[in-house]
């Protein structure tokens, strides 16, 4: 936890909801997902936190 | 960390840092001398009071009881704490000192997903960049764990200061709390994955959406980390299922076709959801003219087709991510395409197109191989032929010119009417479905 906010929180939160707008896209025939994006996203989600996470240490230890 | 160190008595009861001086209750710990790799069979057997000798029977021993005993062997070496040299505080567990491994492996996920297009997705699991896909799967479970795990919630009751007790607690806490978080996320993706395959995935997206949401605003009020993983259990198969375009609408079992006549082969093709489609061509009246086109469409599972060993086969066929093995060539990953003699003209042949959106296309040239795939056992046919005599086979008959008395495939286009004969009886009705 940062000042007001916490960090991973709001990066997981935002990727999320990226996350979920393009399987809603996807399931609406807007867009077409493949597995490669699929991956990389997940991929690049999961990394995010956890560098968010890991750079975030010394807030959490106080 | 030898084995002189496991037979090593028994520690005499003098004061320890399991049995603390207060009286307090004992408290498990790896043991730093009494170790072989991490000493958790020696902190068990201090802990329990019997020889450690005896703990690595038992994890030996559970191998071959679905390998438990490994996973709760890492589990334990990742979660319990070192006892101190002196008499100090015991060493954090692994997974408490992660967090430049945190910053590790997220690094590398985020290289992996932005040099994805560069390293060639299309052949991301197969090439070079990655030698396995448990690698890959590997790097992510590890990232969900530290993710879980840095969450917040197992924090309490690990190293540092604080009650003996409640650490002691804690630990067991953290484990019955781990189980079923991952009992309910496992549910979780099944229901998430089921709904994508059954044309309900918007709803989960939508809950998808709404996490995000749930964990912004809980980032404004202390913060909601533990919503991350229900959030990716949903995502995750729901993003497969989808990028995999897995439908159950087509059916789900095992299916085999046997067709007699070249009437008899459906003009569309084959389709399943999921399972197995074996397809068997070896008994059609081929003549040396003939040319059969058949589509495949397979969601999940494993695809079989036999055709006898003078029979050309040319393929135009995708797979989302699996493998596609013809006559013994074989291109694997994801994305694949599959162009096996392209544009040849010899006859009899088999032009094969179709996809298989997660699993594997096997193609066999071979007059006797059983074609179930449930008895294949070396390589991928496991039947008389090998792959080299397939492919040498195949080879032959893609190379042999065609007949000159008349165009290829001249009246003998699949599905055109007259007498249809039945799919294999002794699988069921209307394309034998079984299991």
């Amino acid at each position: 936890v940062t000042g007001d906010y916490d960090r991973v929180s709001l990066v997981a939160g935002v990727a999320v909801i990226v996350i979920g707008t393009l399987l809603l896209l996807d399931q609406e025939d807007v867009l077409s997902l493949s597995l490669g994006i699929v991956g990389a996203i997940i991929s690049a989600t999961i990394g995010a936190i956890l560098i968010v996470s890991g750079l975030g240490e010394e807030d959490r230890d106080g | 960390m030898t084995d002189q160190d496991t037979t090593q008595q028994l520690p005499a009861p003098e004061p320890s840092p399991e049995r603390p001086d207060d009286g307090g209750p004992k408290r498990l710990l790896r043991t730093r001398e009494n170790r072989v790799i991490a000493g958790v069979a020696g902190g068990l057997g201090r802990y329990f009071n019997i020889d450690p000798v005896i703990v690595r029977i038992a994890f030996a021993i559970s191998i071959f009881f679905a390998g438990l005993g490994p996973i709760a062997y890492v589990a334990l070496a990742l979660f319990v704490p070192t006892e101190p040299e002196g008499d100090g505080e015991p060493s954090p567990p692994p997974i408490e000192r992660s967090r430049w491994l945190a910053v590790g492996v997220g690094i590398g996920l985020v290289v992996v997903a932005l040099s994805w297009g560069v390293f060639d997705g299309g052949h991301f699991w197969g090439g070079g960049f990655f030698l396995h896909p448990g690698l890959f799967l590997g790097a992510l479970v590890v990232g969900a764990i530290l993710i879980a795990r840095r969450g917040g919630g197992f924090r309490a009751g690990a190293a540092g200061t604080g009650d003996r007790a409640g650490r002691a607690g804690g630990v067991l806490l953290a484990i019955l709390i781990a189980f079923l978080a991952f009992v309910g996320l496992s549910i979780a993706a099944v229901v998430a994955a089921w709904a994508g395959a059954t044309g309900h995935g918007v709803a989960v997206a939508l809950v998808v959406i709404g996490i995000g949401v749930m964990l912004v605003l809980g980032a404004l009020n202390g913060g909601a980390r533990w919503l991350i993983a229900p959030a990716l259990a949903l995502a995750i198969p729901l993003g497969a299922v989808t990028a995999a375009d897995i439908s159950f609408g087509d059916g789900i079992g095992e299916r085999e076709y046997r067709p007699l006549s070249l009437a008899s082969v459906p003009a569309d093709g084959y389709e399943l959801g999921i399972g197995q489609l074996i397809v068997d061509l070896r008994d059609l009246d081929w003549a040396d003219d003939t040319v059969v086109e058949l589509n495949l469409d397979l969601g999940v599972g494993d695809a079989v087709v036999g055709v006898p060993s003078n029979v050309c086969v040319t393929t135009d066929f995708d797979t989302r991510a699996g493998d596609l093995q013809v006559a013994g060539d074989e291109a694997g990953g994801v994305d694949v395409h599959s162009a096996a003699n392209a544009g040849a003209t010899a006859t009899p042949r088999l032009d094969l197109s179709g996809e298989v959106d997660l699993g594997q296309l096997r193609v066999i040239n071979d007059d006797a191989s059983d074609l179930d795939p449930h008895h294949f056992h070396d390589g991928f046919n496991g039947g008389e032929a090998n792959d080299d005599e397939m492919n040498a086979a195949l080879d032959a008959a893609c190379t042999a010119p065609p007949p000159s008395t008349e165009p290829p495939g001249a009246g003998v286009s699949p599905g055109g009417g007259g007498e249809r004969d039945e799919p294999h009886a002794d699988r069921g009705d209307g394309g034998a479905e079984r299991g």
